[in-house]
């Protein structure tokens, strides 16, 4: 017989278990409990299995409303449409579909194609940044121009290309002037998720609120935009944004930090 | 010529995904041992089962959602021992995101719980994930995560005493003697 047996007990593990949970057989039950009247080290063994079972059994604690909401925003011909099962590597979206597009692109960054988001030309605002990493892209996915990088940038800062780090990956782009400022997002997607990272050029846009925190030196911002999480810092003097729905701040921070030199 | 019989396994609501939204959320958490883990977990999770339609072996629509949990919990861990770590611990930005809830001294409870979870082996972890926290039967969580009954039975009981033994003994019931009763 190899069953094994709780220490110094000629009973087995699994029908302690069972019977702390009541999912032991009735007949089973009775000749247990009549060893249990003999033995207080079988009492106390099933003491504890029981304590376990309320402790846990009772969690409670629902799921985030940022998921539940993720779960409802799931189109419904997702959910349903029948589709042949395709190999594909990981969860990358194909990268580039179009690869004429690629050059057109960067040639269209370049270009600076401007698209008012909000209006004139006061200072910009978080919530204008946050806008733009939000709004859909306008132009096809940037090309890798390195192993790190993509071939568009703002202030000098060139995107990242997160493919073999991170494993999100560019699907496209857009450039807007918000406060009269340059502002370029680069959208990346994994795994059904999707994050806009917005570089709004010049003096640092103004961060009021959110919860700050301390990574390689650079502080980073958090805070909610409507059904959205966002963080935003600031690197060489311009304002970075990354903001997504569905998406941890956990994550959010990973992607901020994930081009950092280690 | 004999005709081809085809076995008709019931299709998972995709439908009814939130109705095991919270159960999977927690049974994640009870793997991952973090709650920003935990979500990014269940929303991988549930790209893929959204992916194309799924045929629900028996054990029904939990013990499915258990099984591709699981596997979404393999295949994260294999990526991220593949990838450069770039994040660092984040305990303060759970901060920016508290849990409404009407007893702050449940939520430390529970937040005691898993991290007394997350102390087992990770064996002990999907057994009590499956059986414990998301409520499956010892046969619906031995068909989802693919090991004999014997041995996940063997697990819970193993699980549940050292769960037990970290948490310590329970708190005394005190007794509440009147006004004048001290808050130290």
């Amino acid at each position: 017989m190899d069953k094994k047996m709780t220490d110094d007990l000629q009973v087995p593990e699994a029908e302690l278990a069972r019977l702390a949970d009541g999912s032991l057989p009735e007949t089973r039950q009775t000749e247990l409990q009549a060893e249990l009247r003999r033995s207080p080290a079988l009492t106390s063994a099933l003491a504890e299995q029981q304590r376990a079972v309320s402790l846990l059994r009772a969690i409670d604690t629902p799921a985030p409303d940022s998921l539940r909401q993720w779960l409802e925003s799931q189109p419904e011909e997702r959910q349903t449409e029948e589709r042949p099962a395709k190999r594909r590597r990981g969860w990358a979206m194909p990268r580039f579909a179009f690869p004429a597009a690629l050059g057109v692109a960067a040639a269209a960054i370049a270009a600076a194609v401007v698209i008012a988001v909000g209006g004139g030309s006061s200072s910009p605002t978080l919530g204008q940044a946050a806008h733009a990493a939000l709004a859909a892209s306008t132009m096809p996915a940037p090309n890798e121009s390195g192993a790190m990088t993509l071939d568009v940038s703002a202030g000098g800062i060139p995107f990242p290309y997160w493919e073999h780090t991170v494993g999100w990956n560019a699907i496209g782009a857009r450039s807007d002037s918000i406060g009269g400022r340059r502002a370029v997002t680069v959208f990346y997607e994994a795994g059904g998720r999707r994050v806009g990272y917005t570089i709004v050029t010049g003096p640092p846009v103004e961060v009021k609120g959110g919860v700050t925190v301390t990574a390689h030196g650079t502080p980073y911002t958090f805070m909610r935009t409507g059904s959205a999480r966002l963080i935003t810092w600031v690197r060489n003097g311009h304002t970075c944004v990354i903001a997504g729905h569905g998406v941890t701040y956990k994550t959010l921070l990973g992607l901020a930090t994930a081009d950092f030199p280690a | 010529m004999a005709p081809k019989i085809e076995c008709a396994l019931p299709r998972l609501d995709p439908t009814s995904l939130g109705d095991h939204l919270d159960a999977l959320y927690r049974a994640a958490w009870a793997l991952c041992g973090s709650r920003e883990d935990a979500e990014d977990l269940v929303q991988e999770t549930f790209t893929r089962v959204l992916a194309r339609p799924r045929n629900v072996k028996a054990g029904g629509d939990r013990a499915y959602l258990m099984s591709a949990l699981r596997n979404t919990f393999y295949s994260r861990l294999r990526s991220n021992s593949r990838r450069p770590r770039a994040t660092q611990t984040l305990d303060d930005v759970a901060a920016v995101e508290p849990r409404a809830t009407l007893q702050p001294e449940r939520a430390a409870e529970v937040s005691e719980i898993f991290a007394a979870i997350d102390r087992l082996p990770e064996d002990f972890r999907l057994a009590i994930a499956a059986v414990d926290i998301l409520g499956l039967s010892y046969g619906e969580a031995a068909e989802a995560l693919d090991t004999p009954e014997a041995t996940i039975t063997t697990r819970i009981y193993r699980a549940r005493q050292r769960i037990v033994k970290e948490l310590g003994d329970p708190p005394a019931v005190r007794e509440e003697t009147g006004p004048d009763r001290s808050l130290a």
